[in-house]
């Protein structure tokens, strides 16, 4: 990472924290679509960022917002395996010609194809494995989709606007 | 051994992932709403303090709620009190013994932290044990129960709700004695169920559901009234209202029951309890 893109960061990592603590904590739209808006951070940091580091950085960012949650490591576990798997995605969307070095994971850079077809499913990932364990017994796993399946629009839909708004003002 | 640190270098980040993993699931599987640290959980001091910070700011919208029920309870407290005096000069009891006078001790506490969207629901308060706050402590809200102490720290506690279908709790049907379980499921914050009523009861809509003396609560605490009626099979299953307005709640009185250790000992004599 560069020292610009750390600044960016640091920039995101306060604004998604805030918004996730203060704001999407409490909102439930419909009982069914929350927003766990600061899975944008693993999500935008550098493609070719080290797994070793992100797997480190995802386990503790969703303990800390397990910790404000009361929800006992399930952020945590969710978090750590997105960060496991968003090398293999990143491989499978390899543009033709490959990722310049030095490429970002974001809606400016990579484009809104690109960058919905990598978010997407890194979001539904996180999003099941926290309601399925949320729930913790198998018989609600319809409350469990249809949670999984709002919830995962309502996050890139807000990771989306995020980004629209800040290059904006830059 | 060259290999061995080969190998391990070579697969470091998915001997990391399984490590991490570990850690994050035996985390998840000793959520147990009888046990657990807290340090993991939000009566921890840094979330508190940063949850009391924002409890402090959105207090003040709420301002003309609040008084509402205040005004509610301290009319009903009244009518309390006045039957209260009725009931002592009338009957002119001999006490022998005062001490189940002051069997229960109440304290006010300020609630921080609420969730009521997931299936083992959790609050803050603002007290602790530096405020004679104890572990298994009954929660309650001016109108009902509310839940039960589960963790504290020196300023904060966190509590089981009453919200939480990992945490069933005695409960009877106050006119008809009949006893069941109480045992919320998402997603309605508003009714919670009480369960294994035998067919031959009659119960009916509108019973008033209260606490048991089985539980930790005081006996007859309001909890709700029967809303609907649930044919199970060889068993009743009755949606309750409650009284405590889960997403609302604010403030709330701790319990504390003086006479519960003594009952706690005598009871581990004989393992009859769950």
């Amino acid at each position: 990472m560069r020292p610009g893109h750390i600044a960016d960061h640091i920039k995101y990592f306060l604004l998604f924290f805030s918004l996730q603590l203060l704001l999407f904590k409490n909102v439930a739209i419909g009982g069914v679509a929350s927003c766990f808006i600061y899975v944008g951070l693993l999500l935008l940091l550098p493609i070719e960022y080290n797994t070793f580091s992100s797997l480190i950085y995802s386990f503790v960012s969703g303990l800390l917002v397990d910790l404000f949650y009361n929800t006992h490591g399930i952020n945590a576990f969710a978090c750590l395996v997105l960060a496991y798997v968003r090398p293999y995605v990143i491989n499978a969307l390899t543009p033709s010609g490959g990722y310049d070095s030095g490429a970002l994971a974001t809606l400016a850079y990579m484009g809104p194809v690109w960058f919905l077809r990598y978010a997407f499913p890194l979001i539904v990932i996180h999003h099941f494995i926290y309601f399925m364990l949320e729930a913790w017994y198998f018989r609600y796993i319809a409350s469990v989709l249809l949670q999984t399946f709002f919830s995962s629009l309502f996050t890139i839909f807000v990771l989306i606007l995020t980004q629209l708004i800040i290059q904006r003002n830059k | 051994m060259q290999r061995f640190l080969h190998f391990i270098y070579l697969y470091r980040t998915h001997i990391l992932f399984i490590i991490l993993a570990v850690v994050s699931l035996s985390l998840v599987t000793s959520r147990n709403p009888y046990q657990g640290s807290s340090f993991f959980n939000s009566s921890n001091y840094v979330a508190s303090l940063l949850l009391k910070t924002q409890s402090n700011i959105v207090e003040y919208f709420n301002l003309r709620h609040e008084n509402k029920q205040l005004l509610e309870e301290n009319k009903k407290l009244k009518q309390q009190l006045k039957l209260q005096e009725l009931a002592q000069t009338h009957l002119y009891e001999k006490m022998s013994d005062t001490s189940k006078l002051f069997q229960y001790i109440y304290y006010t506490a300020k609630v921080i932290n609420n969730s009521t969207d997931k299936h083992a629901n959790y609050f803050t308060i603002d007290r602790g044990s530096k405020d004679g706050i104890k572990k298994g402590m009954s929660v309650v809200s001016s109108d009902g129960v509310a839940g039960v102490v589960y963790s504290t720290s020196r300023h904060f506690s966190t509590v089981t709700s009453l919200l939480n279908a990992q945490w069933p709790i005695y409960a009877k049907i106050k006119s008809k004695g009949i006893s069941g379980i109480l045992r919320w499921s998402k997603p309605d914050p508003e009714y919670t169920y009480f369960d294994y009523v035998a067919k031959h009861h009659k119960v009916s809509l509108n019973d008033t559901v209260v606490t048991h003396n089985y539980s930790s609560f005081p006996d007859e605490y309001p909890v709700g009234v029967v809303s609907e009626i649930l044919d199970e099979g060889i068993k009743f299953n009755l949606k309750v209202k409650l009284f405590t307005d889960f997403r609302r709640l604010k403030y709330v009185y701790i319990i504390e029951n003086k006479l519960k250790e003594e009952r706690d000992e005598l009871e581990s004599k004989v393992k009859y309890k769950q």
